[in-house]
């Protein structure tokens, strides 16, 4: 055994377990194995057999119980036919019939001297009348005397020989057989009968065990009534009860065959019915055999499995180790020969130690490692051609200079291949060949005319001997090139480019391996001869463009001058738009005011029509007054009250008539709770004009001393009257006049607000509350926004800021103008001015259904509208947008379904010089700046 | 590789599960008689033993009933006759021999033809049936493959029963051609079972015909073994070593009834036991002595004794079960009756005494010939009347008869149909009355009888046979040729787990239908 380099190499490559059986070696798993295989079938088999024995000693057992059982029906039954034998004796007996003639009563004694050869049992004879005369009980049998004999005998004698099976005359004594025959004469005369009735008691049960060597019980239905048990104090067993199954089937005619156990031991039981002679079924027949046997049979079958079991396991291990052994060591041998490969040792060899599977296993080894040997070889020899390759790709790629590259190629090609001649030949125009670069060309011009001869043939050329062809003979001798020759057409495209020409000496022809190399080669060459025309193509394609752009150029100067000239005359037109606009703004303006100063003038109108009526109502109710006679200070109380209340008055609401109606009522009933009753007119009068929480001064007041024939409280009531209509007439006067003083404050507005609106031409920059600017805006749209449009003002603290005023009003009024239209007249708009840094925001926002996403680019457009024709010139965004522009500023909008936010930021320090309003560009805006 | 060694361990495994179970239904079924059969030809067969195993390997055209005397189709579907005369049968098809060759009408022919024509190739001497019972037919012809005509002398009425009996059983021409007079131990026919084998004196071996027309028998073997002892017999049955066994002797059968695993078939078989007195030989020839001897004798005590209750006193030749049945008798055991009739027939001791013969062995019909005889020996004497009893052996016995050397006779008679004709015409018509083939052994000789007879043969018409029988019946009660003893009952015993079986009253057991339970 080998051992050392095994062992080192095993110690450096073990094979990793790979799952659970993984850590066994093969030894071992061949040992498994073949202790599993050796076990298996043995085990198998001998439980198989031993099963197999012990179903055949159990049925065996089985077998011999029916048929014990069957020998004891027959011995019973041979019993029957003994009975039946001695009944028909006793009734031919010579003589009988005589005796039962002449002497009856000594029957009787014929029978006591008979009685030796009788059967234990009870002999009766009976006379031709069916008394019985003459009676035995033979054997000492306990037989009752009660037994019914009396069909026996009736049968006997109809001439009837007759045995059958009857039951005993209670139902724990045993069965019986009884026959019966008649006792006839020479003649055949009926003298009497014999009835012959022998119990199948215990006596019978031991004469059958004899027999059959197995115990018996009979049973009458499925009592037991008699065995041959006897137990160990001597004592008889009447037998052991049937299970009920058993005995409801054997009872109907069926045999059984079952296990049971009785007195303390195990017995095979066989069951079978007993019949009378109609068929019925009495009683049954039981014998048991011993089973113990059986069962030792079964301990001893186990026992000699075990042991067989245990020695084949030990027997199969043994077999298993050796074989094992044997079988893996020539595999060690194999491993240290793989570990060798692996280091590097190709030359390591295996030697073949025996000639099966693992054997073929070395040899094949011993192959593999030559193979990869000369694997190897040759792959280093590829190696070299492809370093070779690379280096001449490198140049190709690296040189652009097409006479340097094919320089190179031919150079490598010579180099490697150990040509004597090698040469690029290169198609010219005309279809010849030309030398592009060559090794070693001397004295070889003529090549080209051997190329095109070459050529002409197609595809790659190799040939042993040039000068063994006769076609190339002449051409290659002009050339002087002779011996082995390869020639490999460039083709690029299926354009043939030129050939690759190589020649060596005469003892090395080229190889297979040359060709590729060569064909690699001639690739290149083509590549590199395309790559570089291509290149010149590239340099004269470039030099023409140049030209071709500066035409374009001097074309495009002209072009943009024009258009130059065309912009200025637009903007100039976008001016006059701007004006005309602004004129028409204006006119909507007048329109608006002229509309609003209408109604305050009307108020003024009514209030002074009211007041001269309300001076003259008044005048009257001060008459009633006095005429209350009031004392004077509760006058003096009551005018104080008057003038408490007056300017609180003129500024009521009106409420509806229902609510006054009720009010009222609660009112006059509070006062008459508190003592001042009737007071209905006076109360609603109050609660019209907003004073109800007088009531009760007035009422207190109202206390006047009645007139003559007066009642007290009519008095009181008729001044309260008196008091609530003055203070009723006091009320609308401060009305009527508060209602003028309102008209004139907001005829003043309007007028002021139109002032600072319409400061036209003056493109001057003045500092500004931006505020009022929005407010004098508001005020000019009242109309437009006092139906239905709710105002609402979110001003911060913001400085003054120096803006073109009216240009800025008209900012606002564009805003708040669209929003009231986004709104369609009833929304909510909220104006917000706030400081940002260095600039003031002011922020229009309505909730109106906003400004859909596809529009929101454009709406900074000049006549841009999403009003229908006619509705507007569209113009307005784009000329808030430049005056924004204008002031330095920007504009921004965002727009949601609800909220739709236009927001102007200005600088604080007022629009910048250098954008003078000539240089407003009609550009639109982006809108989201 | 793989499959290949798994499915040898499933063999093994089921090789060693298989259990010896399925083989017991195979079990041959064994019937044990006391005598092996003769001949297995149909048409020489004579005795019950042979008879028994052709009625399970041939069919006929027709066949009885299984529980009754009735008629029914067999290898004849149905038939036709207007004139009673010429009978058209047309035949089952597809329907083959045991050797494969078809039944057809030709085989009919064949079958018939042997019997009838002397000529034959294939005629034997000994077919004796064909002699008593067939001598009428003509003419059998085959119209084609499957309609036969029989042309007979005259119209028949029993004709028709006749053709259920076992001589006319249809055989396979093809075997008789083959084996000629060996076909006695080759018998192949159509019925339920084909023969296997025959050890002489031994066993005959059957197997089912798994391809009878009448459905295939469950049982595969049939096997009918010999045992001459009646205790062995029983005892063979008992031990279950064979099936079912025949003709146990009356004392016997009561162990088989207490036997649980035994069971009793019995059934009322068409036979009559008899004392015929030779009315040409006096005193019988006075027929007031003949009555007087039918007061004389006992016949309770005689079938009690003698057929431990297996048997019905006869009150006229014909059985019970036969139609036309008469129960009513002019006689009863009455000895001063008897005493009072011989004195008015002046009848004085002759100085040889009368002789009556008798058989040694017992038959179907009479289990103890010759306790019977002794009785009758007594009850006579005791009347006044000394004869002698003579005890043949049964050739004898039947030889002597037939030349009417007896005084007084016993013997019996077993139906081979169920028509009364078989029992009256037989046995009291003047034209069996010759000496050496007589059949009639009271010979009995009166005309106005023979006219009925012969009327009732004629005739076609059920009822009316029937009222000519009953006639019949009357007159020879009245003119009391005998003493009719008993019908006795045709038993078998078998073991309890048959199922089917049953016995016909001719006493032979059909196992086609039988099984084990």
């Amino acid at each position: 055994m080998k051992d050392t380099p095994r062992r080192r190499a095993t110690d450096r490559a073990r094979a990793r377990p790979v799952g659970f059986f993984g850590y066994l070696r093969l030894r071992h798993k061949l040992a498994l194995m073949l202790t599993i295989a050796a076990l298996l079938p043995v085990l198998g088999a001998s439980t198989v057999a031993m099963r197999l024995v012990l179903a055949g000693l159990k049925s065996g057992v089985k077998t011999q119980t029916e048929r014990t059982m069957r020998v004891a029906l027959n011995l019973v039954l041979t019993n029957v036919k003994e009975v039946f034998e001695e009944a028909i004796r006793l009734s031919e007996q010579a003589g009988l019939s005589d005796l039962l003639l002449l002497d009856p009563q000594s029957t009787g004694e014929l029978l006591q001297r008979k009685e030796q050869q009788l059967m234990p049992g009870l002999v009766e004879i009976a006379d031709e009348t069916g008394k019985v005369v003459g009676r035995r009980v033979v054997g000492g049998a306990q037989v009752a005397s009660t037994l019914s004999s009396a069909e026996a005998i009736r049968g006997a004698l109809s001439y009837e020989r007759r045995v059958t099976i009857a039951r005993g005359p209670s139902p724990g004594s045993p069965i019986v057989i009884r026959a019966s025959a008649p006792v006839v004469d020479d003649a055949y005369q009926l003298r009497g009968a014999v009835v012959v009735s022998v119990p199948l008691d215990a006596e019978f049960a031991d004469r059958l065990k004899a027999q059959l060597s197995a115990d018996v019980v009979v049973y009458q239905l499925a009592a037991p009534t008699a065995s041959s048990f006897v137990a160990v104090d001597g004592r008889r067993e009447v037998g052991f009860a049937a299970p009920e199954l058993v005995s409801d089937a054997v009872l109907k005619g069926s045999t059984r065959v079952i296990e049971a156990n009785a007195y303390g031991r195990m017995f095979s039981v066989g069951y079978a019915p007993l019949q009378d002679y109609e068929g019925h079924r009495l009683g049954m027949l039981a014998v048991a055999v011993d089973e113990d046997a059986l069962v030792a049979a079964k301990l001893s079958a186990w026992r000699s499995l075990a042991l067989g079991g245990a020695s084949a396991v030990l027997f199969a291990l043994a077999l298993a180790a050796l074989l094992s052994r044997r079988l893996t060591r020539p595999l060690g041998h194999l491993h240290a020969g793989a570990l060798a490969v692996a280091r590097g040792d190709l030359d390591h060899r295996i030697v073949q130690e025996t000639g099966d599977e693992i054997g073929d296993l070395a040899v094949a080894f011993a192959q593999m490692t030559r193979a990869v040997k000369e694997n190897q070889e040759r792959l280093a020899a590829r190696m070299r051609e492809i370093v070779t390759l690379h280096e001449i790709g490198r140049a190709v790629s690296s040189v652009l200079g097409l006479d340097e590259v094919l320089r190179k190629i031919v150079d490598e090609v010579a180099q490697v291949l150990g040509a004597e001649r090698c040469a690029l030949l290169l198609t010219r125009p005309d279809g010849g060949l030309s030398i592009g670069a060559g090794v070693r060309l001397q004295g070889a011009e003529l090549l080209p005319a051997l190329g095109e001869v070459l050529q002409r043939r197609g595809g790659p050329v190799r040939i042993e001997d040039v000068h063994q062809d006769d076609e190339l003979k002449l051409p290659a001798d002009n050339a002087r090139v002779a011996g082995p020759l390869l020639a490999v057409p460039l083709e690029q495209k299926d354009r043939n480019l030129g050939l690759l020409v190589v020649t060596r000496g005469t003892d090395s022809p080229f190889t297979d391996g040359d060709l590729r190399l060569v064909a690699t080669f001639a690739n290149q060459a083509a590549t590199a001869i395309s790559n570089a025309r291509l290149y010149d193509e590239v340099q004269k394609s470039s030099e023409e463009l140049e030209i071709k752009v500066k035409e374009r150029t001097f074309e495009l100067v002209v072009a943009n001058r024009e258009l130059g000239k065309l912009l200025d005359e637009l903007r100039a037109a976008q001016a006059a738009l701007v004006h005309s606009e602004r004129m028409a703004g204006l006119g909507q303006l007048v329109a608006g005011v002229a509309h609003e100063v209408n109604s305050p003038a009307a108020a003024i109108q009514g209030a002074v029509d009211n007041l001269a009526e309300n001076v003259q109502r008044l005048a009257r109710r001060a008459r009633e007054l006095s005429d209350t006679k009031l004392p004077p200070e509760d006058r003096m109380r009551f005018f104080a009250l008057v003038e408490q209340l007056a300017p609180r008055l003129a500024g009521a609401r009106v409420e509806a008539p229902a609510l006054v109606r009720r009010q009222a009522r609660e009112l006059a009933t509070k006062l008459a709770q508190l003592g001042v009753p009737n007071a209905e007119n006076a109360c609603r009068t109050l609660v019209e004009i907003g004073a109800a929480e007088a009531a009760y001064n007035l009422a207190q007041l109202a206390q006047s001393p009645a007139h003559d024939g007066e009642d007290p409280g009519a008095a009181n009531i008729r001044s309260l009257e008196a008091l609530t209509g003055y203070l009723e007439q006091y009320a609308y006067l401060f009305r009527n006049t508060h209602a003028i003083r309102t008209a004139i404050r907001r005829i003043t507005r309007i007028v002021g607000a139109l002032k600072g609106y319409s400061h036209l031409d003056q493109a001057k920059v003045s500092a500004t509350d931006l505020h009022e600017g929005i407010e004098n805006t508001l005020v000019i749209l009242h109309s437009e926004l006092k139906y239905g449009i709710n105002v609402t003002r979110d001003y911060a603290e913001i400085p003054a800021v120096p803006v073109y005023v009216d240009e800025l009003n008209q900012v606002w009024t564009n805003l708040i103008h669209n929003a009231v239209q986004a709104l369609g007249g009833k929304g909510e708009v909220v104006i917000e001015t706030r400081v940002e840094g260095a600039q003031v925001a002011v922020t229009v926002q309505d909730n109106g259904p906003g400004i859909p996403p596809d529009v929101m680019p454009r709406i900074f457009e000049p006549f841009f509208t999403t009003k229908p024709k006619g509705e507007g010139t569209g113009l307005g965004l784009g000329i808030v947008k430049q005056i924004v522009d204008k002031h330095g500023g920007k504009i921004d909008v965002t727009s949601l379904p609800g909220c739709t936010r236009f927001t102007v930021r200005i600088p604080i320090e007022g629009p910048p010089r250098a954008l003078a309003p000539a240089a407003v560009r009609a550009t639109p805006g982006t809108g989201m700046g | 590789m793989r499959r290949l060694s798994g499915a040898v361990v499933g063999v093994l495994l089921a090789l060693v599960g298989c259990t010896p179970d399925k083989l017991a239904s195979d079990q041959p079924l064994l019937v044990g008689r006391a005598n092996d059969a003769i001949a297995l030809d149909p048409a020489r067969v004579t005795d019950s033993e042979s008879a028994e195993v052709t009625e399970q390997i041939f069919d006929h055209l027709v066949r009885y009933k299984p529980d009754s005397a009735e008629i029914e189709p067999s290898l004849a579907e149905s038939w036709d006759s207007a004139d009673g005369r010429v009978w058209t049968f047309h035949l089952r098809k597809n329907v083959r021999f045991h050797d494969g060759t078809p039944f057809d009408a030709a085989a009919v022919v064949f079958s018939f033809d042997r019997q009838r024509d002397p000529h034959h190739p294939f005629h034997q001497d000994d077919f004796t049936y064909w002699e008593n019972t067939f001598r009428n037919i003509q003419a059998v012809e085959a119209l084609d493959s499957s309609t036969v005509r029989i042309t007979i002398e005259r119209s028949y009425a029993p004709f028709l029963s006749n053709l259920a009996m076992f001589p006319v059983s249809i055989v396979s021409p093809a075997a008789v051609r083959k084996w000629g007079s060996e076909f006695a131990r080759h018998p192949v026919g159509t019925g339920p079972f084909r023969f296997v084998e025959w050890s002489p004196g031994e066993r005959i071996m059957l197997a089912s015909n798994p391809n009878y027309w009448g459905g295939a028998p469950k049982i595969q073997h049939l096997v009918f073994v010999a045992i001459r002892d009646a205790r062995q017999r029983l005892v063979a049955l008992e031990g279950g070593a064979i099936d079912v066994a025949e003709n146990l002797s009356p004392e016997d059968l009561q162990f088989v009834a207490l036997h649980p695993e035994l069971t009793l078939l019995r059934v009322a078989a068409n036979n009559v036991a008899y004392l015929a007195m030779n009315t040409t030989h006096p005193p019988f020839d006075d027929v007031r002595v003949r009555r007087a001897v039918n007061f004389a004798i006992n016949k309770t005590a005689i079938v009690k004794l003698i057929y431990q209750g297996l048997a019905k006193p006869a009150s006229t030749p014909v059985p019970p079960a036969m139609w036309s049945h008469v129960d009513e008798t002019d006689y009863h055991y009455d000895r001063n009756e008897a005493m009072k009739l011989l004195a008015a027939a002046h009848y004085t001791r002759p100085a040889k005494r009368p002789r009556l013969f008798v058989m040694d062995t017992p038959r179907t019909y009479m289990p103890a010939p010759e306790t019977v005889a002794r009785i009758i020996q007594h009850n006579l004497r005791d009347v006044g009347m000394d004869v002698e009893v003579v005890v043949n052996d049964f050739e004898t016995q039947v030889r002597m008869t037939q030349n009417g050397e007896h005084d007084l006779c016993l013997l019996g008679w077993t139906a081979d149909t169920a028509d009364p004709d078989n029992f009256l015409y037989v046995l009291f018509d003047p034209e069996n009355a010759e000496p050496g083939t007589a059949r009639n052994l009271a010979f009995f000789k009166n005309a106005e009888l023979h006219g009925i007879l012969s009327w009732a043969q004629e005739s076609s018409d059920r009822h009316e046979r029937e009222r000519f029988y009953k006639k019949a019946q009357d007159l020879i009660s009245h003119e009391a040729p005998w003493v009719p003893l008993a019908h006795g009952e045709a038993v078998v015993a078998a073991r309890a787990n048959l199922g089917a079986l049953r016995v016909h009253p001719s006493s032979t057991v059909y196992f086609q239908r039988v099984y084990r339970k």
